[in-house]
């Protein structure tokens, strides 16, 4: 099995289906009383913020009173009340509606809370000292923005409204971020510090990712029309780029040093264009192979979901092979396609998160620069990045797909 | 029915020979093999990388290293399992049907968290060593087990069900008797995802400080000392791929 | 004229189609029959090339169709099958214009024909140009698939068992418009049929297929009147045989127009079939009935006795 595949292959449509809430139904929504419940529970018990005194000693937390002012805090508490209240309303859009918005208030209020009590930390005991997010920020936080995208799910279950209203949310928290309000935290100061390199990391990311679909787009696609063409080699095909799938990331990355070093060793033209044993050769060249399976398989399955009668009749109405591909097949396979795309893309961007462990750069230089320093803050920033990153690549390719299926499905 | 027949029909030569066409099989002695044999492989490595004072990855034994690899993955697994399909079952049933979007929302969001990054995450929230792997592991491996429980249950057909509440079934026995049934091979096939998810997930876990087959692989490439990379992706792809093959058989197994 | 000789196909070792000649002439329905697997289909597809024969040639007014390019000569001629094959991506409009925007028609010239096929399938444009195949029932999309497959004007059109999946209401009425249409714009049709009476009801020649040989070939009432064989007896309905021959012969050659007998009832039309003369004998419980051949200008008498025998 795949590591991604199941959004590929679609489940078996003659099914019944489980019972699940509609949207506007009036009930309660004992999800969100829990998710409150475990808000309130974490900031009476847990440190909203940890406090040190300087980037090497780890912290010590502090709770929500103790690390704002009390209008502040009562701000935040106050919202996490109303989002409980809110849970309680029995009738359906509306409180859909408010749980959306009190959720978005909440998720920008309690990082500007944050935020605020590292600004106070920094008044008192000088720049030195860090804050860093606490546990309970984070489940408030996580607890907010599970809340939004609940909420946001069943008013808004189109991808590109859900797009919009993401990116509306990202949007608020930028502004936040651009204000310099946020420029105390620990983790904002890992980034001020690391500015040029996180850019140049993103954007190396982003090329290893590109630079391997580029690679994978085609072949795996002449790979899926193969199996298409020739049902004798279906079988062992996908076997075989499935094992591929199976090897761990950083073992093909591991396996791959040897060969090409060897390569650039009996070649040394070719270190000009980075080919060596480690760097960014081996890490598009893996996540390369990685990329195969899916693609192949996206692009063998849409293919044949195309029914045999349409191709017999454009074949018979006289449209040459070129044509029956471009006119029918691929319009009619795109839906399908364009989620294959989607799996490799956000897979690829999580596998090259490994590929910095062999020196292709990326976000993972952070993540292991950050477990090799004990730095919480430069872990968070490389790990949440990478999340960001596959995050907005999933939204943006699913409402692609949703963009070119409207209209064109029965 | 008639494959047992056969089989105890035949003498134990042909039941070996079968066994020996499985893949499965092989993937797994070549495994135990490299496990045996990699200890006494020093000249092997020496010839084929001369230049390297220590070609041998010797701080642990590779026999701990595949038992603690094995071990946290296995402990994860366990987990995963038995809490991932209760979650499945619970979703699906009437009492949780008000779970079911949000735990929907939360799969499909999760998995397209880079596994690394949930694997990093856990370090600030519970530090470094096997812990925060096994965390992490069950965490992410949740996932696939939950949307394939839940799509497995889903996708049982209407007249079974219908069928088993016409001959007095209890909801219970429903469920065992006529719908897991039904949705196991999507079950275990979700189960497969996560399994070798993990055990590459947990291959980067000696980043985090875990001990597993990946830290030879860590430490070869820190310390620029190819063989120990060498040493261990060939461990841990043999592993990785045996116990996918084994996956293989067990579907079989079960059509 | 089409002019199949000495066709075969193989696969492996089955004999799809062995030897098979044939002369469609133009203008005329042709219907294969026969059981399925007995080669219709592969003989018909054998004639747009969309299977390439192992022996033998087809030829199309005269020129060989191995000597065209497949493409080029699948445009020129029409194709329907059972199963439709709308492009369900794209409106009826866009559907039936595929051959002519590969054509390079102009824009306006195939807006025009799009309007035209549609009057000419019975659906109405305005209502129809714009929807979208899954919008259209079953046997409104077939209409739409013959209309897409007249777009190019070919000279002939190919229909394999195009009526096959349609209930029988639907059915009789599509195979009204086809005999309707084929008589407006007189094309060539060669179509393929395991249903007897659909064949009866549209060809002017019916050839019986088995085993991938053709056994037998003629008029509906050839067949009908002197089957070759067994074979093509119990294909042609067995004991139900004489009922079918009943509709394929026309009430004026059984006719006595010695006799009027001045009968004040409304006489039935010479060429109207003895099917519907026995009816209306049986509807009215009576053995005569007065036939008025209306081309010659005469009178006469239909008696029970000449239905039954000749």
């Amino acid at each position: 099995m795949s590591l991604a595949g199941e959004a590929v292959v679609a489940p078996a449509p003659e099914a019944a289906a489980p019972a699940r809430p509609r949207a506007g139904v009036p009930r309660a929504n004992p999800l969100l009383v829990l998710i409150v419940t475990g808000m309130v529970v974490a900031l009476g018990s847990l440190g909203f913020v940890s406090v040190a005194p300087n980037r090497i000693v780890s912290g010590k937390p502090l709770a929500l009173w103790a690390a704002v002012e009390p209008g502040v805090a009562a701000l935040v508490a106050a919202l996490v009340v109303a989002l409980g209240a809110s849970a309680l309303i029995r009738s359906g859009v509306w409180r859909d509606r408010l749980i959306a918005v009190l959720a978005g208030a909440l998720l920008v209020a309690s990082l500007a809370a944050a935020a605020h009590a590292a600004g106070l930390v920094a008044a008192a005991s000088g720049p030195v000292a860090r804050t860093s997010l606490g546990a309970a920020f984070w489940i408030v936080a996580a607890g907010a923005a599970f809340a939004l995208a609940d909420a946001v799910g069943r008013l808004a279950p189109h991808p590109l409204a859900q797009s919009a209203i993401a990116a509306a949310v990202v949007g608020a928290l930028l502004a936040l971020a651009a204000s310099g309000a946020l420029a105390d935290l620990s983790l904002a100061r890992e980034f001020a510090n690391r500015r040029a390199a996180y850019g140049a990391e993103m954007l190396r990311h982003l090329a290893l990712v590109g630079g391997a679909l580029a690679a994978a787009l085609p072949i795996g696609t002449g790979l899926g029309l193969l199996a298409l063409r020739r049902p004798a080699w279906r079988k062992p095909l996908f076997a075989v780029l499935n094992l591929i799938q199976t090897i761990p990331s950083i073992a093909i990355f591991g396996l791959l040093i040897g060969p090409l070093s060897a390569l650039s060793g009996a070649f040394p033209g070719l270190r000009a264009f980075g080919v060596g044993g480690i760097g960014a050769a081996p890490a598009v060249i893996a996540l390369t192979l990685y990329g195969l399976l899916p693609v192949a398989r996206g692009a063998f399955t849409g293919l044949a979901s195309v029914p045999p009668a349409v191709i017999d009749a454009a074949r018979g109405m006289g449209l040459d092979e070129r044509q029956i591909l471009r006119r029918v097949s691929i319009p009619l396979a795109l839906p399908i396609l364009v989620a294959a795309l989607r799996v490799v893309v956000v897979q690829l961007t999580g596998l090259a998160v490994v590929a910095a462990l062999i020196g292709a750069g990326g976000l993972g230089v952070f993540i292991f620069q950050g477990l090799g320093q004990t730095a919480t803050d430069l872990i968070l920033l490389g790990a949440l990045s990478a999340i960001a990153l596959a995050l907005v690549f999933d939204l943006v390719l699913r409402s692609l797909g949703a963009l070119l299926a409207t209209g064109e499905r029965p | 029915m008639s494959a047992p027949d056969i089989a105890s029909d035949r003498p134990p030569a042909g039941a070996l020979a079968r066994l020996a066409a499985r893949p499965a099989v092989w993937a797994s002695l070549a495994f135990v093999a490299a496990l045996a044999l990699l200890p006494y492989s020093a000249p092997l490595f020496h010839a084929l990388f001369p230049e390297l004072p220590r070609p041998l990855y010797t701080r642990a034994s590779f026999l701990d290293l595949a038992l603690s690899h094995a071990g946290l993955v296995g402990l994860a697994s366990l987990v995963v399992v038995s809490l991932g399909i209760a979650i499945g079952i619970f979703v699906t049933r009437p009492a949780g049907r008000d779970f079911a979007g949000p735990v929907d929302t939360l799969t499909a969001v999760g998995q397209t968290f880079p596994p690394t990054a949930v694997l990093a995450l856990a370090v600030p929230a519970i530090g470094y060593g096997g812990a925060p792997t096994v965390i992490a592991l069950i965490v992410y491996g949740l996932l696939p087990v939950v949307s394939a429980t839940i799509a497995g249950l889903g996708a049982v057909p209407a007249a079974p069900v219908q069928a088993a509440d016409g001959i007095g079934l209890s909801p219970a026995g429903r469920l065992v008797k006529v719908e897991l049934p039904l949705a196991a091979p999507v079950i275990l096939s979700g189960i497969r995802t996560s399994v070798i998810l993990n055990i590459g997930t947990a291959t980067i876990g000696s980043t985090v400080g875990a001990l597993t087959l990946g830290s030879p692989i860590i430490e070869g490439l820190s310390g620029s000392n190819p063989a120990y990379v060498l040493q261990g992706a060939l461990l841990v792809g043999l592993f990785a791929v045996a116990t996918d093959l084994w996956f293989d058989e067990l579907e079989r197994a079960l059509h | 004229m089409i002019v199949l000789d000495r066709l075969t196909k193989r696969y492996g070792p089955t004999v799809a189609v062995d030897q098979l000649s044939l002369t469609v002439p133009t203008g005329s329905i042709c219907a294969l029959v026969g059981a399925s697997g007995c080669g219709k289909s592969t003989t018909l597809r054998l004639i747009n090339r969309l299977i390439e024969p192992d022996g033998g040639r087809v030829l199309i007014e005269g020129t060989d169709a191995a000597s065209l390019p497949p493409v080029a000569l699948r445009r020129r001629i029409g194709y329907v099958i059972q199963s439709i094959g709308l492009f369900p991506h794209w409106s009826i409009a866009r559907n039936i214009s595929t051959v002519p925007e590969l054509l390079g028609w102009t824009p306006a010239r195939i807006a025009a024909r799009v309007d035209e096929l549609l009057d000419l399938v019975g659906l109405d444009p305005a209502l129809y140009r714009h929807r979208r195949p899954h919008q259209l029932s079953g046997g409104q999309q077939q209409r739409v698939g013959v209309a897409r497959a007249l777009a190019a004007d070919p000279d002939l059109l190919l229909m394999d068992e195009p009526f096959g999946a349609l209930d029988p209401v639907t059915r009789d009425g599509l195979q009204g418009a086809l005999i309707d249409i084929q008589a407006r714009t007189g094309k060539t049709v060669v179509i393929v049929t395991h249903d007897i009476d659909e064949a009866i009801r549209l060809a002017s020649r019916i050839a019986v297929l088995d085993g991938g040989r053709l056994i037998q070939q003629g008029t509906p009432r050839e067949l009908l009147a002197h089957p070759a064989n067994s074979f093509v007896e119990a294909f042609v309905g067995g004991p139900r045989r004489g009922l079918r021959l009943l509709q394929v012969t026309p009430v004026g050659e059984r006719t006595d127009y010695t006799v009027d007998h001045g009968d004040a009832r409304e006489p039935i039309a010479a060429d109207a079939m003895l099917d519907a003369a026995l009816a209306q004998m049986v509807a009215g419980g009576i053995d005569r009935l007065p036939v008025l051949d209306r081309a010659a200008g005469r009178r006469g008498t239909l008696s029970l006795a000449d239905v039954v025998t000749s």
